[in-house]
């Protein structure tokens, strides 16, 4: 494509000079992390706190303030990190600003207590890079997550923002950019992991001239957060990758279709988009490109279902989120009939810094079949939660155990559940197996969207299942028998089971309904609900077995399948669980020994947390 | 054209064909539950999996949306599929356990029990899709969709409003595999038809208990004489059969029976509506019984062609001696049988002089206990095995102009009409068709259809070929069954004949060819007020059954009385004037004689006889002066004479049967007073 104002300086990069002119990167900067969990946590009072203190101690000269998206220590939350030293301090308080202001940025010491404290070696560490969790990690996408103020166009070009932007629009043929991304060997990161160029390819093939791409942000497994974090935290980074890949595919027009439920994402992106149209990067004529592209924020009702390319679709074209069959695939008939291209936000959001650093760059890291890099959100029974960018292939014990840091409590880790919902729970046995699309699919379970949730001796996996069938029952739109009664049907069977009217049989029932459904389910719900109760039974079948035979819960999470007992040798006679117990269940003399009346037991378990002995167990 | 294969087979299909439609191209089956030819595929039901060879890449997919592509390789049962479709199966038959389209589905894929418990058992909507589909894409209302995720998910409108259109529309109706679209909560699919329907039946439940109510009027305005006669005999003669034999029998236009052609004209046209809409009887058996099939033999419908086939071919010889089986006459008997004697006891000052009938006046309610005993097997037990009047107008019905008809279209053999059938007359194994024969026109099986399949329309032709079509053995059982009966008449077993002059007649009826007339109704047994007409059992020989005879040890017949002419519907009993009556060559029942061995000559009789019969004689070898009627007197036979004669146990006079006067016994001769 000749373009006439390819050897004039761009705006843009005008723009990005002046900015740098004026920015010292040595100059100190407090940021405070504003993702959603440490907002949670009180981050917003913090800022607040430190902007007073600032003023207060006439600092403003000597430092910046700003609040960034998520760093994904989620945990140790709120999270203030000092640049460009990158002095880390978790769990900040309000009262600790002024301490923050006047030790470590006027005199550059560091405050210990505000200090990461390794739960392992007890070691205390100052810098962000060198804490294990983010140490093992390599962060492409959340690289500049925590540097950036999620609000500012100016803050995303000083980190060379749209470079790539202009790269591809300005030097490179759509087709070329196909094959870049094609050769880099980027995978959908919506849980499929469909080689994106080749889809992109498909959709820039299809006849017709008027074409969609659309973010998919709908992101609704329990316990994942990575797109609405990567957009809360840089959503300039997803709106250039999506600029570039409209341009390759020829689409004019594109959706961002996020649920209602992110708020805060659902403002970043808009002040992203807008800022991006001030400044010509949507709009017409992109960079003078001849390229006409802009973006419309489509809000989602909140149903797991609509994140489904072809019910999201529905739900753009305002009919019910509902699935339907493909063939047509969206490449031949997607949104209003038109070819349509739908990738998540972490594709769309990796394909400027491979535009920038090449396909080659991109497809060393990672494994033969799954490349670069993918985030998790870590939760459950560890000590590092939150979210976390590793490179394809890591072996799922490094990613649990030195990023997730292992187990917080003398119980072992038992399992892992990838993939939410549609995915499987990995026995630890396994845990040596690289984490990617094709592995994990060996085992039973999925990439999918990321989520990651790690159980302990103390997680019960057919209750386990039972959960996740819970969620999947209700999330189903209903459309198609196997998944809206086949769904039912499992979690009905699985309450029983844990419930203790589990029968001989109902494994091997469970296993025939488990084939059908994957195999009947119109849509990739349906198709993957199986999947925990599948890999559950695969690993964990002595647990279903106990449950049924002799109705008993191993982990002693069933309710209606444990009594709790209290150890004689044990007990001291403090009466502490006879006064919290509120059903009036246990009874003794002070000093002498108590006892629980399993009739009277509501199976709470409140005396078992509050007895200093350990002397409350369960049978 | 696409070339593909299925199950091995090659075929080439249009382009844009579902692999579906390629099947039944290649007359393959594949069950499914949601597709339909008129709407766009939508893939809910999951039956239809086939496996998909393309590219190399072998996958289960449903074969409703999958588009034929060109080197398709399609296998429609494999075991992956049939396990997959069987769980589909299951898991809808566990969802509708009751839902008889559903059950023959599973059964179809060897599913024999659902594998699940539903906690409503009576739902009956599998969320096909079908009706919304319908709804877009034929009606373009767009007011059904899908509301609620998961098993919430349900069908209805939009905020559950309903909508006007929904009440009329009725094009998703059509579609619905199970019924359940006329159940939805909200939308209330068909709610205009189900009212016409609904008004429809009301109307006729209406009408026929005020049929019953004027017909019981009539019972007893007849019973209190307080109506003019030819009104309360209205339902004899609107009875086509009696219309029908009555004069074949008695080789006589009865003009009594013009109204039948009423009857006639109304069958044609509306089909058995006699039996659903006016007959009384029919009225009774509504009020209690079992609807729809139960008794083990439902070919013994075929009997009651049978039965009146050999009424008929009786009439022909002359014969009605089985018209006691008629209805109306069953009816009227079995009324009159309770109510006489009770309105007698009634109105008696002395209850103490009240005489209890006996067996052979009871014995006239017979057939209508039977009737009403049998109607415990299955209601209208009589109406569907036994009526000759049922057979008669049935066999019109066939011809009728309306009938009853079912939309195969939509019918989806849930079975529900044929439940609320009275008559048992919509056949489970012909798609719930019913013979014209036997529907009695109720419609009540119109309302409860949840498809809105059953009509009653005009010009339907096809009234034969169903499966209680009168054939050869009814013939053969007809023919073989008159011919004893004609036999044995002519042959006179049971000295018919002599048995038959031996007995009197009310009055005229002597003069009359009467027995070819009676048609057995008891009419003028029910306004006799003196009781002197008596029903006969079988003293006047085996064909005479429950026809009147007059007994003058029980009444005797009132002077200036001529009611049972004017009642008898058939001129069995002749209409006469009162001066025809009293006139013994024209109203005679027979003569009296006095027995001179047993008089004691009180001259009671002399005194009473209203036709100044009787003269005094005396008696060779007796003592005294007696009464004799005279030989030129005019003796009706009314039985005054009898009922005064103070003799209780042998009366001293008797009437005789004109013909069987007895020659007398001893010399007389005429007394004059000295
Ligand atoms: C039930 C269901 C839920 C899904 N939810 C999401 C989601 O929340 N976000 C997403 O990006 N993809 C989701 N997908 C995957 C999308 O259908 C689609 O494959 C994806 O957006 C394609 O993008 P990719 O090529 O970048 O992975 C879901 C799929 C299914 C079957």
């Amino acid at each position: 494509m000749s373009n006439p104002t390819a050897n004039v300086k761009l705006a843009l990069e005008e723009l990005r000079d002046e900015l740098m002119a004026t920015y010292d990167p040595s100059k100190p900067c407090v940021t405070v992390c504003a993702g959603t969990g440490c907002c949670a946590s009180g981050a917003l009072e913090v800022k607040a706190a430190l902007d007073e203190e600032i003023k207060k101690q006439g600092a403003d000269v000597h430092v910046d303030i700003k609040i960034t998206g998520c760093r994904g220590f989620c945990e140790q939350g709120p999270l203030v990190a000092v640049l460009p030293t990158k002095i880390f301090y978790t769990k900040v308080k309000q009262s600790d600003a002024a301490q923050i202001i006047a030790k470590t940025i006027l005199k550059g010491e560091i405050i210990d207590k505000l200090l990461y404290k390794d739960p392992v070696t007890g070691e205390k560490i100052t810098h962000e890079t060198d804490i294990p969790f983010y140490k093992e990690q390599h962060r492409i996408l959340l690289h500049d997550s925590g540097s950036i103020d999620p609000t500012s166009f100016e803050d995303y070009l000083i980190v060379g923002g749209y470079k790539a932007l202009a790269k591809a629009l300005l030097t490179m043929q759509p087709v070329e950019i196909i094959e870049e991304v094609n050769q880099s060997g980027l995978g959908g990161r919506g849980g499929a992991g469909f080689p994106t160029g080749k889809k992109w390819q498909l959709c820039r093939q299809a006849p017709g001239t008027e074409k969609y791409v659309i973010v998919n942000a709908d992101e609704g497994d329990p316990g994942a957060f990575q797109d609405r974090s990567l957009i809360e935290a840089n959503p300039h980074s997803v709106l250039e990758g999506f600029i570039i890949g409209a341009f390759a595919i020829g689409a004019n027009h594109g959706y961002v279709y996020i649920r209602h439920e992110y708020p805060l994402a659902v403002e970043r992106i808009k002040i992203a988009i807008n800022k991006a149209r001030e400044h010509g990067l949507l709009g017409k004529n992109i960079l003078g490109s001849g390229f006409d592209f802009d973006v419309t924020v489509q809000m989602g009702a909140g149903a797991f279902v609509c994140g489904e390319e072809t019910a999201l679709m529905a739900s753009i074209e305002g009919f019910l989120g509902e699935p339907h069959a493909r063939p047509p695939y969206p490449a031949q008939s997607g949104l209003w009939g038109k070819p349509t291209n739908i990738n998540n936000v972490k594709t769309w959001a990796t394909v400027p810094y491979i535009i920038n650093k090449g396909a080659g760059w991109y497809s060393q890291m990672g494994t033969e079949t799954s490349k670069g890099t993918t985030i998790f959100s870590l939760v459950g029974k560890i000590n590092n939660t939150g979210l976390v960018e590793v490179p394809m292939g890591i072996s799922l014990r490094d990613l649990i155990e030195k990023v997730g840091g292992g187990s917080p409590s003398e119980k072992k880790l038992k399992a892992v559940q990838t993939g939410g919902p549609s995915g499987g729970c990995i026995p630890e046995s396994l845990w040596d197996v690289p984490v990617d699309y094709k592995s994990l699919g060996k085992l039973g379970s999925i990439m999918g969207s990321g989520g990651m949730i790690v159980m302990d001796e103390s997680t019960c996996m057919v209750d386990i299942a039972r959960y996740f069938l819970n969620f999947s029952r209700f999330e189903s739109c209903g459309k198609c028998t196997a998944c809206r009664e086949g769904v039912t049907r499992m979690y009905e069977t699985l309450d029983y089971i844990t419930r203790g009217y589990g029968q001989e049989g109902d494994i091997e029932q469970l296993e025939e309904l488990c084939k059908s459904i994957k195999a009947g389910s119109l849509c990739g719900l349906g198709q993957t609900a199986p999947n925990p109760v599948l890999t559950t039974i695969k690993y964990f079948r002595e647990e279903y077995e106990a449950h049924i035979r002799e109705k008993t819960c191993p982990a002693g999470v069933c309710k209606e399948l444990i009594t709790f007992y209290i150890l004689p040798d044990k007990c001291t006679g403090c009466s502490l669980c006879a006064r919290y117990c509120g059903d009036q269940a246990i009874s003794g003399e002070k000093g002498g020994l108590y006892v629980i009346d399993p009739d009277k037991c509501q199976r709470c378990g409140v005396c078992r947390e509050v007895c200093n002995f350990d002397a409350v167990v369960v049978r | 054209m696409v070339n593909l294969t299925i199950n091995g087979e090659k075929l080439a299909v249009a382009e844009n064909s579902t692999v579906l439609e390629a099947a039944q191209q290649a007359g393959i089956h594949i069950p499914t539950m949601c597709s339909h030819k008129d709407l766009t595929p939508y893939g809910a039901c999951r039956l239809c999996v086939v496996e998909v060879k393309r590219n190399g890449r072998t996958v289960v997919t449903t074969s409703c949306n999958t588009p034929v592509e060109e080197g398709m390789d399609v296998t429609t049962e494999t075991e992956e599929v049939n396990a997959t479709r069987k769980t589909m199966a299951n898991l809808l038959y566990s969802r509708c356990p009751e839902v008889p389209a559903i059950q023959r589905m599973a059964a179809s894929v060897g599913l024999l029990q659902p594998s699940f418990e539903n906690a409503n058992p009576k739902e009956d909507c599998i969320l096909c899709g079908m009706c919304v589909r319908a709804c877009d894409d034929i009606a373009q209302e767009h007011v059904l969709g899908f509301v609620g995720r998961g098993m919430d998910r349900k069908v209805t409108t939009a905020f559950d409003v309903r909508q006007e259109v929904c009440d009329t529309c009725n094009k998703c109706v059509t579609y619905c595999p199970t019924g359940a679209i006329t159940h939805l909560e909200a939308p209330k699919i068909g709610l205009g038809f189900k009212k016409k329907a609904h008004t429809w039946k009301v109307a006729r439940v209406i009408f026929q208990y005020t049929t019953l109510l004027v017909f019981l009027g009539l019972m007893a305005a007849t019973l209190f004489n307080v109506l003019q006669p030819l009104t309360v005999n209205i339902f004899s003669r609107l009875n086509p059969l009696q219309a029908l034999v009555a004069p074949l029998a008695g080789r006589d236009l009865i003009t009594n029976y013009i109204p039948a052609l009423l009857t006639v004209v109304l069958t044609i046209v509306f089909g058995r509506v006699w039996c659903g809409w006016f007959c009384p009887l029919g009225a009774v058996f509504e009020l209690f019984g079992r609807k729809d099939r139960h008794f083990k033999w439902q070919n013994m419908r075929k009997l009651k062609y049978v039965i009146l086939a050999v009424i008929v071919v009786m009439a022909a010889f002359g014969g009605l001696a089985f018209m006691w089986f008629e209805p109306i006459t069953v009816f009227i008997r079995g009324l009159t049988a309770i109510f006489k004697p009770l309105i007698q006891y009634v109105q008696l000052d002395k209850k103490k002089d009240f005489i209890m009938p006996g067996f052979q006046w009871f014995a006239i309610a017979i057939p209508f206990v039977f009737a009403l005993l049998v109607n415990i097997i299955e209601k209208r037990f009589w109406c569907r095995y036994l009526c000759p009047l049922g057979a008669l107008v049935g066999l019109g019905s066939k011809f009728s102009w309306i009938k009853r008809f079912v939309n195969q279209d939509s019918c989806v053999k849930c079975g529900e009409c044929a439940t609320h059938c009275p008559m048992g007359a919509i056949s489970p194994e012909n798609d719930f068709k019913s013979d014209p024969a036997e529907c009695i026109m109720c419609m009540d099986c119109a309302e409860p259809c949840p498809k809105l399949a059953i009509t009653f329309p005009k010009g339907q032709l096809g009234g034969w070929g169903y499966e209680f079509d009168p054939g050869r053995r009814e013939a053969l059982g007809t023919i073989g069954a008159s011919a004893v009966a004609v036999g044995l008449l002519s042959l006179d077993v049971g000295n018919v004949q002599a048995a038959k002059k031996s007995v009197l007649r009310p009055p005229g009826a002597y003069y009359n060819d009467f027995l070819s007339k009676c048609i057995r109704c008891d009419q003028c047994i029910e306004v006799c007020p003196t009781h002197y007409i008596q029903p006969a059992a079988f003293e006047a020989g085996w064909d005479s059954l429950y026809t009147p005879i007059v007994d003058p040890f029980v009444g005797y017949c009132t002077y200036d009385c001529t009611l049972c002419g004017q009642i008898c519907p058939s001129h069995a009993i002749p209409l006469l004037t009162l001066e025809e009556k009293q006139n013994y060559s024209i109203g005679g029942v027979g003569w009296a004689q006095v027995n001179f061995d047993t008089c004691i000559r009180c001259m009671t009789c002399l005194d009473e006889c209203p036709y100044k019969c009787f003269e005094e004689v005396e008696v060779e070898g007796h003592k005294g002066v007696f009464p004799r009627v005279r030989d030129d007197a005019n003796c009706v036979g009314c039985g005054v004479c009898v009922d005064v004669c103070p003799k209780q146990e042998v009366k001293a006079v008797v009437v005789f049967p004109y013909g069987k006067v007895p020659e007398e016994k001893y010399k007389f001769t005429k007394y004059t007073k000295a």
